[in-house]
């Protein structure tokens, strides 16, 4: 499976393929490769520890064939694009009924963010990530900083030619299967709180790092706490410059709240699918009716701010309504699961069931994680509807 | 209707409230779907408080201990089938009767023991002795102590009151663990700071749990008229038109309740132990089973005829004046 997709002259990062060249070839490679591909099926419905290497080696093989590689610039390991052809790759992964690591999440997140503030690391290690080689996770919240990131605790001390990081970070998901983790610290506690914040790209096998999983709701191990203990970084991982972490991660929120509720999107319209082939469907027409709206809607809005950061444009607070979107339809697909599946849902021990209750678990998740309903309302309020604050109360 | 409980009744959900408390019995709990001794201890001390001796159809002190008692076992989440046991009792204790929808010829229970032996009895008072098709499995998640059973052998003649009591019985477990994750939401509004307050200090949060306060009184009063008209009702169909309407209002605030009560809670509340993840687990299965919030109202909607509004008896008594409208015309 060693080709690569529009591998030959005209095409390259001057004249990449047009959207629907790019899925049209797509889904015709899947087609070609159904058979070889029929275990990725499989794992779409089985249990995160055992999908976890059948995905990655998934993501390999479309790294091989050029897929993944197109909406990357070549300087980055890329073939030119944009990413509307990742959007693309996103859609026909999920309708050809195949599934992708959990890995492409974060990358989508912080690669963008290290191509724009960090260019000869992005060049050095979006390679690998895209690839599978590497996998990433994010290291922000704390314990006492959840969505008050600002105050966050975790201390980055320069010493030398290196930075010492000291403190903890929680929720980090799949840090337990990552081996790279972007952590936010402080850098600089003479300043505004959010002024002296940097990022950092460490590696989670370094001397002082310790991961320890957290079980959730879903019974799996969806998050983990990092400690880090005077922990050396080569100064050559501060991403960007000293006191840029704020502004690294407004930028990165924007591409975790358009290109992953894309990606989810995708995803949910590959359940819906699902549960139209179950036996309940017939009983429940104006729920799915329902669901079917809520995934839609998210879509077009997905799509439109997608379309928007791929001209370089910043959609700015507004990228909130996305996110709220996202957790209302996913938490709506999975309600209407249960009602469908009925029995099927609370007692088969199948796959299919298993991963449906697994599924409709995580969508609890789905108002919190990213930034809480709360949070993106407030956002809404204050800064899209220029809505005053709510004032602090005396006493 | 009076709604002041007796003391003889408070008294006993406290000392129940206490002996659940147990810290053991609470850790154990947290992991329930895999946990066989937290339900076999949680047994012992409903023995030991002597929940099978209550005769719930006797008099109304016994029915409303054994609805607290049902509270109080919510309020813990503890993974007992507190609804069937107290409905078994209402027929002298021998078997567990569970409430189901008998459309179809499989039906879902959760809970399902098989110590005493099982009944079922769906709405129109029908009851079957049951065969297992599916059991309990502790390696399920969701629903590890529901299971599936059938019919066995011919029905027997039973009373639709005893599905109307089993559904009040569980509306106060569900009424219980709104209670607990109220006290949840509670507790971490106060504790949790961030952006230099506490969460209690933002008016979206101070009126998000006022709401929470308000559904959940509104539920134990609804809870408490449904058991009334239970007891007190003149046929079976009111009594079922009252359990319909309980347990229609407690899906509905079970969703709000467990839903904030979480989102609250952040990520925290979304580990496997957390005590909210706990409460949210265990009640999955008691949201749509016999029936769920759709056909509750449906079924409901056919006999809302049953439910008249009764007033209460303490106004309008013998020596109590009415006063008379002024007519037009009388002399100023």
């Amino acid at each position: 499976m060693s080709e690569v997709a529009f591998g030959e002259a005209p095409y390259g990062a001057q004249q990449p393929p047009t959207p629907d060249e790019f899925r049209t070839a797509l889904a015709e490679w899947f087609r070609a490769h159904r058979d070889e591909l029929s275990g990725v099926r499989t794992a779409r419905g089985a249990a995160r520890e055992e999908a976890h290497e059948v995905l990655l080696d998934f993501q390999r093989r479309l790294y091989d064939a050029g897929w993944t590689r197109w909406g990357w610039s070549p300087d980055v390991g890329g073939l030119g694009g944009s990413a509307i052809h990742r959007g693309i790759l996103y859609d026909e992964v999920w309708a050809a009924g195949l599934a992708i690591t959990d890995g492409v999440f974060p990358f989508e997140t912080m690669a963008e963010m290290l191509v724009r503030f960090d260019p000869e690391l992005a060049a050095k290690f979006l390679p690998a990530a895209m690839r599978g080689d590497d996998f990433w996770c994010q290291g922000f919240s704390e314990p006492e900083a959840g969505s008050d990131l600002a105050s966050l605790r975790a201390r980055a001390v320069a010493d030398g030619e290196h930075w010492v990081l000291s403190g903890q970070k929680v929720w980090t998901s799949n840090a337990d299967v990552a081996n790279r983790c972007f952590v936010l610290a402080r850098s600089n506690a003479g300043v505004a709180p959010h002024r002296g914040l940097s990022m950092f790209l460490v590696d989670l096998a370094a001397p002082g790092v310790t991961v320890r999983p957290l079980m959730a709701m879903t019974g799996e191990p969806e998050f983990a706490e990092i400690f880090l203990d005077d922990v050396r970084v080569s100064g050559d991982r501060l991403i960007g410059q000293p006191g840029q972490g704020w502004t690294q991660t407004m930028y990165l929120l924007q591409w975790e709240r358009s290109m992953y509720g894309w990606q989810r999107q995708a995803w949910l319209h590959s359940r819906l699918g699902d549960l139209l082939g179950e036996a309940g469907a017939a009983d429940r027409p104006t729920e799915l009716g329902a669901a079917f709206v809520a995934v839609s809607a998210l879509r077009a809005r997905c799509r439109d701010s997608l379309r928007a950061l791929s001209r370089g444009e910043s959609p700015g607070p507004e990228i909130s309504v996305d996110k709220i979107l996202l957790a209302s339809a996913e938490q709506l697909v999975m309600d209407v699961a249960r009602e469908v599946l009925a029995d099927r849902f609370d007692l088969d021990d199948d796959r299919a069931a298993v991963k449906w209750r697994r599924d409709f678990m995580y969508s609890r998740a789905a108002s919190i994680y990213g930034g809480s309903a709360e949070i993106q309302r407030s956002i809404i309020a204050e800064r899209c509807l220029d809505l005053p604050r709510e004032p602090a109360r005396a006493g | 209707m009076d709604l002041t409980i007796p003391s003889e009744v408070s008294d006993f959900a406290r000392v129940a409230r206490e002996a659940l408390a147990d810290p053991n019995l609470a850790r154990a709990r947290a992991g329930f779907e895999g946990d066989v001794g937290a339900r076999l201890e949680t047994i012992r001390t409903l023995e030991e408080l002597g929940a099978d001796e209550l005769d719930i159809s006797a008099d109304e002190i016994s029915a409303l201990a054994g609805a607290h008692l049902a509270l109080e076992l919510g309020r813990v989440a503890a993974p007992v089938p507190i609804a069937a046991r107290l409905t078994g009792l209402v027929v002298g204790g021998d078997h567990l009767i569970h409430a189901v929808d008998s459309t179809g010829p499989r039906w879902l229970v959760d809970h399902l023991w098989a110590d005493p032996a099982p009944l079922v009895v769906d709405l129109n008072g029908t009851m079957h002795e049951v065969t297992v098709l599916i059991g309990a499995s502790h390696q399920r998640q969701l629903a590890p102590l529901a299971g599936l059973v059938t019919a066995q052998g011919a029905p027997v003649a039973g009373d639709p009151t005893l599905w109307a009591w089993h559904e009040c019985f569980a509306a106060f477990r569900a009424a219980g663990a709104c209670a607990a994750a109220v006290d949840l939401y509670r507790k971490h509004a106060r504790d949790r700071v961030q952006f230099g307050r506490q969460l209690k200090a933002f008016q979206a949060v101070q009126q998000d749990f006022a709401d929470l306060v308000v559904l959940g009184d509104g539920l134990l009063g609804l809870c408490h008229y449904a058991l009334w008209l239970i007891r007190t009702a003149s046929s079976p169909r009111t009594a079922v038109a009252a359990a319909l309407a309980v347990r229609s209002q407690s899906l509905e605030v079970l969703a709000a309740t467990l839903r904030r009560a979480q989102q609250i809670h952040g990520a925290t509340g979304f580990c496997y132990e957390h005590p909210v993840s706990t409460i949210v687990r265990s009640l999955q299965v008691q949201r749509h089973v016999p029936l769920g919030s759709g056909r509750t109202t449906d079924a409901l909607a056919e006999r809302i005829s049953e439910l008249r509004l009764l007033v209460p008896p303490d106004l309008g008594g013998a020596d109590e004046t009415i006063p008379q409208p002024a007519r037009e015309g009388a002399s100023r």
